[in-house]
């Protein structure tokens, strides 16, 4: 029974210490996740408030300081990083979560749970997101193989990723029909069948026109440009990786609160939101439209074509190439006035475009076969004009652009950003596109080569502005780090002369003095003991006067100076037991000074120590200074190398550009001059013709002249 | 992915529907080029953010290293009963910061956000930290909400949370103090 009992308690204390170690451990990890959650929180307000940048800024910084990096702040990191175009860099953070999430799924329920205790996002959506995000980037750096293999290890969509899934299944394998394995969270929609997606579904129809499956290709057209569709619902996480989607208030409609920030949001939508859907749902259907036009014209069915196009919207981004598929059916189907005045006005609304210029031939060609030939020619000759003149505007620009240092100063835009605010803030978050006012750069920066170069050029701008700033900054704490330095040493040198060890000995010996007394004082009740000066003299005359009394005892009476000396003896005593209280609590008071001091003196002594071995501290910080000083350097100059770079490949871009167009305006000119000739042979040929009918007449009247 | 999608999709088809583009293809050279370039910038930039934290980290050592800092954040739990539109910050009775919030801040702040409103130096020894809030409360009317607390510097930095939050139970906001621990 005793051994039992032991073993019991053996036990039970095991399972004790168990727990107690159990709980503080557990409780450290919850201290530290609370704290982790609030420093993720911190950067979502920066989000939240647009300034993107200091989110940035700020994971970052919780990851570095803090060691910060639990999987939403690596999946909100890695978005933010594909923001600024960092998107090598985010492809490497989504890697790294997709391996950390897959060991969390492999290892610990545990670590599930404590994971969904502090977000809404289940680490089996994180896992999805972090796939689906990096399939992404894969996709837009042409890696599409890796992109497939990627898809392939996601087995379960959920409703909202859903969509996002299927578009980048599609072009992952594009122009294959795409490889589906995982299991989706809605209804999952046949080839043939629309899906919910407009985008799914114009990505199907594509694919069967590249496959000459028209009629199947025909249906989802069909459908897709006469659906009204509900904009799908973003989560949050998708809207962080789609870069500039919120810029305007998009996150406002994210009505979440705290911990939940991650869901899917739900709430009211404002007015410039329903805008940009509405324009949005427009584009899709107008693109259905057009591609349905130009299935019709690749089947020579114009009449189709013709019928198609009849009510195109005027506004639409598609109106240029929906105009000239319109007018081209129409001279096709031989509705001639149309045509006329469609061509025409295509000439006269896109002269700097491929289709105005052609719309030029195909209107000489329609005057030249409906009315008379001399107004073909006419028109021929207009059309001649018109590329002579572009041509020459071209070999303008072109030199005018040859002649300019900076690219970016020609022919620029006011719109354009100025880089201004770039040295205070982060300047990667803006989009920054080139706006100019010539005709030709504005077609050229069609391209979008020549337009992210362009794009770069600026950012290397802000960049260099940006640096330029940092550069200051690092002065600046260089310049703080050095006066810093010089009074420290100031108050290094008084504090020495302080000698706070024989200040602290002092004050010691002082406190226990004073305690020694009060501690007499309170035990004996002794009044004497705080006796001032007055009083010592007093109790010293007095005892003297004993003294004296007792040597004179034996020779004369001293009965009257006893009885005085007692009276006086007494009435000081009484007075010094009457102020005992007082006195007691004035130096009481007076030993919790001294502690005071005391402590005040010993924590001087421990911030001068501190100080001390802050300068070797402070040689830390010069020392990053510097690095960080010299770092701005070696960058500006990689800035500078860049931009040359970047400048030359615009040039080359420009150069082809103009070479593109000449050799193009060259080629309309000497088609409309073949046409111009052949139009003078049928005159000519009419003319003899003509002449021909007339010459027997003439003939005859000159042989009825003769017989006359 | 959506409008990006429908811009790819547009490319495609031009290309399958018309063989004059303005632009002939300019081989693989080309491509590696812009490559090289796209990711020199990405290189630049990675190393400018880089640089840029660690400018700040060290401005913030500099200047507020952990022995005399103090931090104070601000955030909005639900913000039903109270909708905040200023904050003064007192520290021992000495008027610190003051923020006037935009629609944006205090949205981001339901959000879930959490604001650092105050950064600064404090001795070692006891304060006291003063918040008044104004904003306007469940039923439009103007109000404030106010808080006090007494916390004691040491060492290590002090991080002081304002919790402004609903009370479900009384239908209106308090504010609420959280140290953290780091």
């Amino acid at each position: 029974m005793r051994f039992n009992l032991a073993v019991f308690f053996k036990t039970t204390l095991l399972s004790a210490v168990l727990a107690f170690s159990f709980s503080v451990s557990s409780w450290a990890e919850a201290v530290d996740k609370d704290f982790e959650d609030k420093l993720y929180r911190q950067a979502l307000y920066f989000y939240f408030t647009g300034n993107y940048s200091e989110a940035l800024r700020k994971i970052s910084v919780n990851r570095q300081r803090f060691t910060a990096k639990s999987s939403r702040s690596q999946l909100f990191e890695a978005g933010l990083q594909v923001s600024v175009g960092l998107h090598n860099q985010a492809t490497q953070t989504l890697y790294k979560l997709a391996e950390k999430q897959t060991s969390i799924e492999k290892n610990a329920s545990l670590e599930k749970n404590t994971d969904k205790g502090s977000s809404a996002t289940s680490p089996e959506e994180l896992m999805l997101i972090a796939l689906l995000q990096l399939a992404e980037q894969q996709v837009q750096q042409g890696e599409n193989k890796t992109a497939q293999q990627t898809l392939s290890q996601i087995t379960q969509v959920s409703n909202v990723y859903s969509d996002q899934y299927q578009v980048l299944n599609q072009l992952a394998y594009w122009p294959k029909f795409p490889v589906q394995l995982a299991k989706l969270g809605k209804t999952e929609t046949s080839n043939q069948q629309l899906s919910t997606s407009p985008y799914i579904a114009l990505n199907q129809a594509l694919l069967h026109i590249e496959l000459n499956e028209f009629e199947l290709a025909e249906s989802i057209l069909i459908s897709v440009k006469n659906k009204r569709w509900q904009a799908p619902v973003m989560s949050f996480w998708q809207l962080l990786f789609s870069p500039f989607s919120g810029d305007a208030d998009d996150e406002e409609n994210a009505n979440l609160k705290g911990m939940n920030v991650e869901g899917a949001y739900v709430g009211d939508e404002n007015a410039e939101i329903e805008n940009n859907e509405e324009v949005q749902q427009q584009a899709v259907n107008d693109y259905a439209q057009l591609l349905l036009a130009k299935m019709y014209v690749k089947q020579t069915r114009y009449e189709a074509a013709y019928y198609e196009l009849k009510n195109f919207p005027q506004d639409s981004p598609y109106t240029e190439t929906a105009l000239f598929i319109f007018a081209f059916s129409a001279q096709k189907i031989k509705q001639y006035t149309t045509s006329f005045k469609l061509l025409d006005l295509m000439q006269e609304r896109y002269p700097y475009s491929n289709l105005g210029w052609q719309a030029a031939l195909l209107f000489s060609e329609q005057v030249t076969n409906q009315k008379t030939l001399e107004k073909g020619i006419t028109s021929y000759q207009n059309a001649e004009h018109l590329y002579q003149q572009r041509l020459t505007e071209l070999a303008e620009f072109h030199h005018n652009f040859d002649e300019i240092d900076n690219v970016l100063n020609f022919a620029s835009s006011k719109k354009n950003i100025t880089a201004t605010d770039a040295a205070l803030i982060l300047p990667l978050f803006r989009q920054n596109t080139y706006r100019t006012d010539s005709v030709w750069l504005k077609k050229a920066l069609l391209d979008v080569e020549l337009q992210t170069h362009y794009q770069t050029l600026i950012e290397l701008d802000l960049l260099t502005t940006h640096l330029q700033g940092e550069q200051q900054k690092s002065q600046w704490l260089k310049d703080t780090l050095r006066l810093n330095n010089t009074r420290k040493a100031k108050v290094i040198e008084l504090q020495k002369n302080a000698h706070y060890s024989s200040i602290i000995t002092s004050l010691n010996n002082k406190k226990q003095q004073l305690a020694k007394i009060i501690e007499q004082a309170e035990s004996e009740q002794l009044g004497q003991a705080f006796a001032n000066q007055t009083e010592v003299q007093w109790l010293k005359r007095i005892k003297e006067s004993k003294q004296v009394i007792t040597s004179i005892k034996g020779h004369r009476s001293t009965d009257d100076y006893q009885k005085r000396l007692s009276r006086i003896e007494g009435v000081l005593a009484w007075q010094l037991q009457r102020e005992l209280p007082d006195r007691l609590w004035r130096h009481k008071k007076q030993l919790k000074e001294i502690n005071q001091q005391l402590i005040l003196a010993k924590q001087q002594k421990k911030r001068f120590a501190a100080l001390v071995s802050a300068q070797q501290l402070k040689s830390g910080i010069a020392g990053r200074v510097q690095r960080s000083s010299g770092e701005v350097i070696d960058l500006l100059d990689k800035v500078a190398q860049l931009r040359v770079k970047t400048s030359k490949k615009i040039q080359t871009n420009v150069q082809r550009f103009v070479d593109n167009q000449r050799s193009l305006l060259e080629q309309h000119l000497l088609t409309c001059r073949h046409e111009m000739a052949a139009a003078l042979e049928k005159m000519s040929e009419l003319d003899k013709r003509i002449e021909q009918q007339l010459a027997p007449n003439v003939n005859a009247s000159v042989d009825h002249k003769g017989a006359l | 992915m959506n409008m990006r999608n429908l811009s790819l999709l547009a490319a495609i088809s031009m290309m399958l529907f018309f063989a004059v583009t303005p632009f002939t293809s300019h081989g693989a050279e080309a491509v590696n080029d812009n490559a090289t370039l796209s990711t020199e910038l990405e290189d630049i930039k990675s190393q400018v953010l880089q640089l840029n934290r660690e400018l700040f980290i060290l401005e913030e050592d500099l200047l507020f290293p952990a022995s005399t800092q103090i931090a104070v954040f601000v955030s909005v739990d639900v913000g039903r009963f109270f909708t905040i539109d200023s904050v003064e910050l007192k520290i021992n009775e000495k008027n610190v910061t003051g923020f006037l919030y935009t629609d944006r801040q205090r949205k981001a702040l339901e959000k879930g956000g959490i604001q650092r409103i105050y950064l600064g130096n404090l001795k070692v020894g006891k304060h006291q930290l003063t918040a008044i809030f104004t904003g306007v409360d469940g039923e439009g009317r103007a109000a404030q909400r106010a808080i006090t607390h007494q916390f004691e510097k040491d060492d290590e930095t002090v991080m002081i949370e304002l919790k402004v939050e609903d009370n479900e139970s009384s239908y209106r906001a308090n504010v609420r103090i959280e140290e953290w621990v780091l």
